[in-house]
């Protein structure tokens, strides 16, 4: 079992799960889990390759940086590039391009306020199913918008998406 | 010494860096996994660092390509964790908790040390017990320091949790940070005057549910934004969140844990014995609640300041903690890469009690408020006007 992330080495001895920090992203192959929590108006893209049991999950938090303010140590900040970035990491772990497809979940709305702010979780899943559709990867699942925060677990080698919430049924993608 | 908010946000990157090198040590060395679940630049105040609960840790001196001290802390729950792994047996804690600090310690600095691309040698560790004052003592905490870098790095699934300060001395301070825009004494005003926001909050709290509150612990730190949401875990907290306009405007997060709201509410609405779900009547309960805070907190800056800041009507939420942070600094996120992040800490003597302030100010329109302000202006009003 392999996993990788921008900032970890690659583990000789994988762990059970691995946790996915806002604006980070990671691979993993097999049984790892790979969590990530506390979604509000981030949206969660998880992409795989089911028939090689390798699995990516992204935490974009934004639809695009403030003026090309990237940072190398937060690869999925901004939708694209955080995009860009996962597909090209489960390709380098084994998946095949053009078997890769992707679910969603997140992007809610969890409070109104005027400004610029407002609609941001709209606006990252709608930047991030663009980068998917410019990679021809398709949307196989997803649970996005609503008004509450999201948990998540992926499993790759079953190619299934775990979203909890605190208020409302588990969803199975 | 002046800094600015870019140059604290990315020396802040490289401690959380540093943060989980230390953790991949821990892991290393106990098998647990573990995470980095707080790291920051605080404004450096020795009554906000110090808690009042004992732990027990390791100090350790620095020099080098850096100058300073650092202490490594664990609860006494995390000591019997690591000593059931590393050395079962009775009257080994300290062993333990040594051979923990020395590796974890080793692996802050040394990222410091690849950062700054130069060596970095450390004193061997000291071991420390006591409150937080008395740690910081042990470990020389020179009270003219301007920042802290604090870490927290916890296991999932067991009982430990590592406290880590970066204590760097103010000439090193100095090097890190270049020179910004910023005098730090400005700094240390608006951090006074947010104190003050929060313990005039307090005392709303208390006046309006009869819990005798008080402010436990308040920061003033500078953090990359998506590094805020992890200054909350993922439970179920009840609260509101507002939006401020002004110079400067921003949000206020208040966030009770479930406990608590419940109790706020029952002092709140008449006749209500206990609360089961938070109903439109609990809402508008929690809702009145944060409108009095926040307009508590932030009155105090409008006199300083001599200007009008506008709050928002509430945002009633009861969601997971995480998830509100984040949605907050989503916003924030689309024009700053940084955020200047107030926080505080109500806590309540005679019960459990946790009710968490967050204000989280835009960061160009701080920038200009700071312009404005004189620094200890907030001491000068206190004293004309009394306390507040």
């Amino acid at each position: 079992m392999n996993v990788t992330t921008d900032s970890l080495p690659f583990a000789d001895d994988a762990p059970d799960r691995v946790k996915v920090g806002v604006a980070e992203f990671a691979v993993a192959t097999g049984d790892t889990l790979l969590t990530t929590s506390g979604l509000g108006s981030c949206v969660g893209v998880a992409v795989a390759d089911p028939t090689a049991s390798v699995a990516g999950l992204a935490h974009v938090m934004l639809p695009e940086l403030p003026e090309g303010r990237g940072d190398p140590a937060k690869p999925a900040k901004a939708a694209a590039e955080g995009v860009e970035r996962l597909l090209t990491a489960v390709e380098t772990a084994g998946g095949d391009p053009d078997a890769v497809e992707a679910k969603l979940a997140g992007g809610s709305r969890m409070f109104d306020f005027s400004g610029v702010g407002e609609g941001v979780g709209q606006r990252n899943i709608e930047r991030v199913r663009e980068a998917l559709a410019d990679r021809a990867v398709s949307v196989v699942g997803e649970d996005v918008g609503g008004t509450y925060g999201r948990s998540l677990e992926l499993r790759p080698e079953t190619w299934t998406l775990t979203v909890t919430s605190a208020h409302e049924e588990v969803v199975e993608l | 010494m002046n800094v600015d908010v870019e140059s604290l946000g990315a020396v802040s990157r490289t401690a959380r860096e540093g943060g989980e090198r230390a953790a991949r040590n821990l892991t290393g060395m106990t098998g647990i996994e573990t995470t980095v679940e707080v790291s920051k630049v605080t404004l450096a105040s020795a009554d906000d660092l110090a808690s009042d609960a004992r732990r027990v840790g390791v100090a350790t001196d620095f020099e080098g390509g850096m100058d300073g001290a650092s202490l490594l802390t664990v609860s006494p729950e995390g000591v019997e964790t690591l000593s059931e792994i590393l050395l079962p047996g009775d009257g080994v804690e300290e062993d333990a908790v040594s051979e923990v600090g020395n590796v974890v310690t080793s692996g802050f600095i040394d990222e410091w040390a690849d950062h700054l691309g130069t060596t970095i040698d450390h004193s061997p560790p000291r071991y420390v017990e006591g409150t937080g004052e008395q740690l910081l003592d042990a470990a020389g905490f020179d009270r003219d320091r301007a920042f802290v870098f604090r870490t927290e790095v916890g296991a999932v699934g067991e009982s430990l949790d590592v406290e880590f300060h970066l204590l760097p001395d103010r000439d090193s301070l100095r090097e890190m940070l270049g020179d910004g825009e910023i005098p730090v004494e400005k700094l240390t005003t608006l951090k006074q005057m947010a104190r003050t926001g929060a313990e005039t909050t307090s005392e709303s709290v208390s006046a309006m549910t009869g819990i005798d509150t008080r402010v436990d612990i308040s920061d003033l730190s500078f953090v990359p934004v998506e590094d805020v949401p992890g200054e909350l875990s993922d439970r179920e907290y009840v609260g509101v969140v507002l939006e401020f306009d002004g110079l400067p405007g921003g949000y206020i997060v208040i966030l009770f844990d479930e406990a608590s709201a419940r109790e706020v509410v029952v002092a709140l609405v008449p006749g209500a014995d206990s609360v089961e779900e938070f109903d439109e009547t609990a809402r508008s309960a929690v809702e009145e609640l944060g409108n009095v805070m926040t307009s508590s907190f932030v009155d105090g800056w409008a006199n300083v300041l001599d200007a009008t800041i506008d709050i928002s009507t509430p945002r009633f939420v009861h969601d997971m903690g995480s998830a509100v942070a984040e949605s907050v600094v989503a916003r924030l996120g689309r024009t700053q890469a940084n955020a200047v992040l107030f926080d505080a800490t109500l806590r309540a003597d005679d019960r459990e009690f946790d009710c968490e302030i967050y204000a989280l100010p835009d960061e160009t329109e701080l920038r200009a408020m700071l312009d404005e302000l004189e620094p200890g202006e907030t001491a000068e009003r206190t004293t004309k006007s009394g306390s507040l």
